[in-house]
């Protein structure tokens, strides 16, 4: 019934002007199309945080309550009991802010590498980049880190510490650990698509992450004595870089080492340079 | 392909060339066991099986046409509908097209939980128009889904005649060079439908194509001229609607019901 081959079918769609619907364009193209839809992104970003305020009438209060909460519990737990409290010349402030980025990353990592199963009504009705699902993830969960964050303010204030302008810089640690977990979720979420059973490893991940990356001690004092593969694992560990540089916005000392700053800044971007290309190689062979 | 089956004769008009399509889904074959371990043995240890949703199915479509794809349900009508539109990968075969069909389809509201004026700003952002077209076409699409008050409701209250209005209020808020509808007709009362099918007439004497996918001979009957009658994956029959659809209703009426 069909007259042509598709050879002869390619010939004629390239005569009339026609190109391939079924696959991502090349990956220039694809770039040029999240551009073109980034106020799509954005939106969708905002629509999700509405969305989460709508579903827990308390939405932000508990996205402050909740770590303060945590806070107080690790401070119990290992603060007191296990006597890491004096890891830091203020513990209070050492504490909160760690679990405050903690949440951030571990909360990002985990819708992130869910993402793709998880709008399937969207994905369902339209055509668009697939990555831009990951993007607004990293957006909605940076906005509601930086809304919460504040509380972080009147802490240290409460905790004795004397505002300086590095206060100011806070932003900034929060949307480097949102684009870490942004690049780690570009091949997390395309692995969960392909092979579901992986996401039940992901919370299990992301706990141990949170033990070893000192986010209730002081990662260079506790490993202090460990062997020196060990001590160099776990400081340039990324998490626990990051609860670094969130810390050292009010805690000069715990400013990183440059070689470290140095690592997650290269670290985060490669992981983003190289997850866009991965994800968009998943795209044009699965959708 | 009532007028593909001479393609080669005219390229100029062409819109999209569905090029052997084929599309297969793995699944693992589940047997009922007696016991529950037996269950989960099948589960774990089944083998996979293929289903054949599409064979090898080739047609074209010009400027103008508006093409009708017929069949009971598990035809494959959905699964190759979903394919010309991009949102699915073929297992073989190639979709060529002008630009990307979008598609409308009974299933999937962008964000349930969010009211259908939110969803209207986001289906249009996903569109590709800029926040400035946006709030240009907004009143328009606004009428064209006659919610009114409503629209401020979350669309998870919306009955499903309401919900076809809204999605295809955003589909064809700038009216698409090639619009694929999947079912999303059958739903919703008589003066939608007119207002349906005014805009797909616009479609294509705007030089555009339409592909009307349901079961339901009427619908078809109504908004096509040709058609494409697919069963269990295969074509069995293309030609002018008013052919067609006869030898579907014999069929169906001898088939009661799979």
């Amino acid at each position: 019934m069909d007259a042509l081959t598709s050879e002869q079918a390619a010939a004629l769609a390239r005569q009339a002007g026609l190109h391939r619907v079924d696959q991502a364009g090349e990956f220039g193209a694809y770039l040029r199309e999240c551009w073109r839809l980034r106020h799509f992104t954005w939106n969708y970003a905002v629509s999700r945080t509405i969305l989460e305020t709508i579903q827990n009438r308390l939405g932000l209060f508990w996205q402050v309550l909740n770590p303060l909460l945590l806070s107080a519990v690790y401070y119990l737990a290992f603060g007191l009991l296990l006597g890491t409290a004096k890891d830091s010349t203020n513990f209070i402030i050492f504490l909160v802010a760690g679990v405050f980025t903690w949440q951030l990353f571990a909360s990002a990592l985990q819708s992130g590498s869910l993402v793709l199963s998880t709008t399937r009504d969207l994905t369902e009705s339209l055509l668009f980049p697939r990555i831009l699902l990951p993007i607004a993830v990293a957006i909605q969960e940076t906005l509601g880190a930086l809304g919460a964050a504040v509380v972080l303010y009147p802490i240290a204030l409460l905790a004795g510490l004397r505002p300086t302008w590095t206060w100011l810089l806070l932003p900034f640690p929060f949307i480097l650990t949102s684009l870490f977990a942004l690049g780690v979720s570009l091949f997390t979420s395309r692995w969960v698509d392909r092979v579901h059973d992986l996401k039940q490893f992901v919370p299990i991940v992301l706990r141990m992450l949170m033990f070893v990356s000192g986010v209730f001690y002081d990662v260079t004092i506790r490993f202090h004595k460990a062997p020196h593969v060990v001590r160099t694992i776990a400081n340039f560990n990324p998490p626990s870089v990051l609860l670094k540089v969130t810390r050292s916005v009010f805690l000069p000392d715990q400013l990183p080492a440059s070689h470290e700053l140095i690592w997650i800044f290269s670290i985060t971007a490669l992981l983003i340079i190289v997850g866009f290309r991965a994800f968009w190689r998943g795209e044009r062979r699965n959708g | 392909m009532a007028d593909a089956v001479h393609p080669e004769q005219d390229e100029r008009d062409l819109i999209l060339i569905a090029d052997h399509i084929t599309i297969d889904y793995e699944v693992l074959a589940q047997r009922h066991g007696r016991s529950p371990a037996e269950r989960i043995m099948s589960q774990v240890m089944g083998r996979k099986q293929t289903i054949h949703a599409v064979k090898d199915v080739s047609f074209v479509l010009r400027r103008g046409d508006a093409l009708g794809l017929i069949g009971s349900n598990g035809s494959g009508k959905s699964s190759l509908v979903r394919v010309l539109a991009g949102l699915q990968r073929p297992t073989r075969g190639a979709v060529w097209a002008t630009s990307t069909p979008s598609m409308l389809a009974m299933s999937g509201v962008l964000m349930p939980d969010l009211s259908g004026a939110r969803n209207i700003r986001l289906g249009l952002l996903a569109l590709g128009m800029t926040p400035d077209e946006v709030s240009e076409l907004y009143p328009k699409v606004i009428e064209v889904t006659g919610l009114r008050e409503s629209i401020h409701l979350p669309v998870r209250t919306y009955s499903s005649g309401m919900r076809a209005r809204l999605k295809f209020g955003i589909a064809t808020a700038r009216a698409p060079e090639i619009l694929l509808v999947d079912e999303a007709l059958g739903t919703g009362d008589s003066r939608f439908r007119a207002a349906a099918e005014a805009r797909l007439a616009e479609i294509q004497s705007n030089a555009g194509a339409v592909i009307v996918v349901n079961h339901n001979a009427n619908t078809i009957a109504e908004t096509t001229k040709t058609c494409i009658w697919l069963e269990k994956g295969d074509i069995r029959a293309v030609g002018p609607t008013a052919d067609v659809l006869p030898q579907y209703e014999e069929y169906l009426g001898t088939h009661r019901r799979g």
